[in-house]
């Protein structure tokens, strides 16, 4: 499956903001886009996104940030009240394909097949951006198997691909 | 760069791959849409889905590009796609000789539709399926009206319509008040005048427009864009309702992109 994403380049800039900007003690920010499928199963679409707040960050010198149970929490509530996928986002500032660290490859899998037993006529998913490009990998409603990201559409009056 | 692109190349580096990889969408290949396939065929565009489930007549040929007097009878589409491989011979075309409605997912993975449509119910549906599909849509249009004892007043717009920025209802091109207007006409209507000059004029600064989108050449892409074609003197400027927009659209919240989920009770 070539699993596309798009975005609203608003939505992408908001989300941008917020992972740049220092955290007390965590070295870098997590966020939750929102997103919901379409009637293709390999597009999904990104309707909003929503910031950790600080307090919801737990100390952990093993992850470069480590939310705890209530921002989780928070992300499956959107799921039931909303009817929305949540996608777990980090970001790295360089260029180029960015890559999971071993802590990301261990946790964000179970975080995402979490989200899925809850919702699982949504899509899932956790990617991570770069400067330049995103990685990803998604659980899609009707797929046992993640689905790794192929390419996100950014859209406003332009359109750009990374 | 491909020396077939030299003189396109001011559109920026990596433009070609761009407009090479973009898989455009073209609902309606009459007036409009024919003229659209073979703008971007030159181009350069290799990935297209066409819809028309009509065939050529012989009231087609004053406007219909590409077509010859052998193909009345002949599917649009069968048309349209002899265009696009004339120029570029490995183009991906997914011909669907079906309203578009019959082939919702074909468009849904449309980076960018042209609407090519008569009708202002064809026009809002396509809106909405392109908003909540987070697709850009170009339209464009033009009639003919007259009025006793004035000349012909011939009309037409283009409208760039992107996600997150006022609609064709914002705009006030779309109206509940037309689109009552059209449905009470159906069925009535009857032939509508049509020539291919100003199609060519409206199709070109709509594929301007995507080209423009897609490469942000012009480093000044904006949104909506609502040009108002003035036939009779051979005017596109922008209209006037454009000052009057709000900012953001009333109609297509981002919140509301997606498939409605639906839950049992």
């Amino acid at each position: 499956m070539n699993l596309t994403l798009r975005i609203p380049q608003s939505v992408l800039c908001v989300a941008r903001q917020d992972l740049a900007r220092s955290h007390p003690f965590a070295y870098e920010r997590i966020g939750f886009f929102r997103c919901r499928p379409t009637v293709r199963p390999d597009l999904i679409v990104i309707t909003g996104y929503d910031a950790v707040p600080d307090e919801q960050y737990i100390e952990n010198s093993g992850a470069g940030a480590c939310i705890g149970r209530m921002a989780i929490q928070t992300a499956m509530q959107r799921i039931l009240t909303h009817k929305v996928g949540q996608i777990h986002v980090h970001q790295h500032g360089h260029r180029g394909v960015p890559s999971p660290s071993s802590t990301d490859s261990a946790n964000q899998p179970r975080l995402v097949s979490s989200f899925r037993n809850l919702g699982p006529q949504l899509p899932h998913g956790f990617i991570i951006l770069s400067n330049t490009h995103a990685w990803g990998e998604f659980a899609v409603p009707g797929r046992r198997r993640f689905e790794k990201l192929r390419s996100i559409s950014v859209v406003s009056a332009r359109l750009e691909f990374l | 760069m491909n020396t077939r692109y030299q003189r396109q190349s001011f559109l920026g580096e990596g433009s070609q791959t761009v407009i090479e990889r973009a898989l455009i969408g073209i609902v309606g290949l009459g007036g409009g849409g024919s003229h659209i396939v073979q703008q971007t065929a030159h181009i350069g565009f290799k990935h297209y889905a066409v819809f028309d489930p009509q065939t050529a007549e012989d009231t087609n040929l004053n406007r219909l590009i590409g077509a010859r007097l052998v193909d009345i009878g002949r599917e649009k589409l069968k048309i349209a796609r002899r265009i696009i491989k004339g120029l570029q011979p490995d183009a991906r075309v997914l011909c669907q000789r079906v309203r578009w409605q019959a082939a919702p997912d074909v468009l849904a993975a449309c980076d960018i539709v042209f609407g090519c449509v008569d009708s202002f119910q064809d026009r809002d549906e396509l809106e909405t399926f392109c908003r909540r599909h987070l697709i850009l849509y170009i339209d464009i249009g033009m009639d003919i009206h007259q009025v006793d004892g004035d000349p012909p007043r011939m009309a037409g717009q283009v409208i760039l319509s992107a996600p997150g920025y006022p609609c064709m209802k914002c705009l006030g091109f779309i109206t509940p008040e037309k689109l009552a207007r059209e449905a009470q006409a159906y069925g009535v209507a009857g032939a509508r005048p049509q020539v291919v000059w100003p199609n060519g004029v409206l199709a070109s600064s709509a594929v301007g427009l995507a080209v423009a989108a897609l490469t942000c050449w012009t480093q000044n892409a904006r949104a909506p864009v609502y040009l108002c074609y003035d036939g009779n003197k051979n005017l596109l400027t922008d209209h006037v309702r454009l000052q009057f927009t709000p900012k953001e659209c009333q109609h297509y919240p981002l919140a509301s992109g997606g498939s409605a989920i639906v839950t049992a009770l």
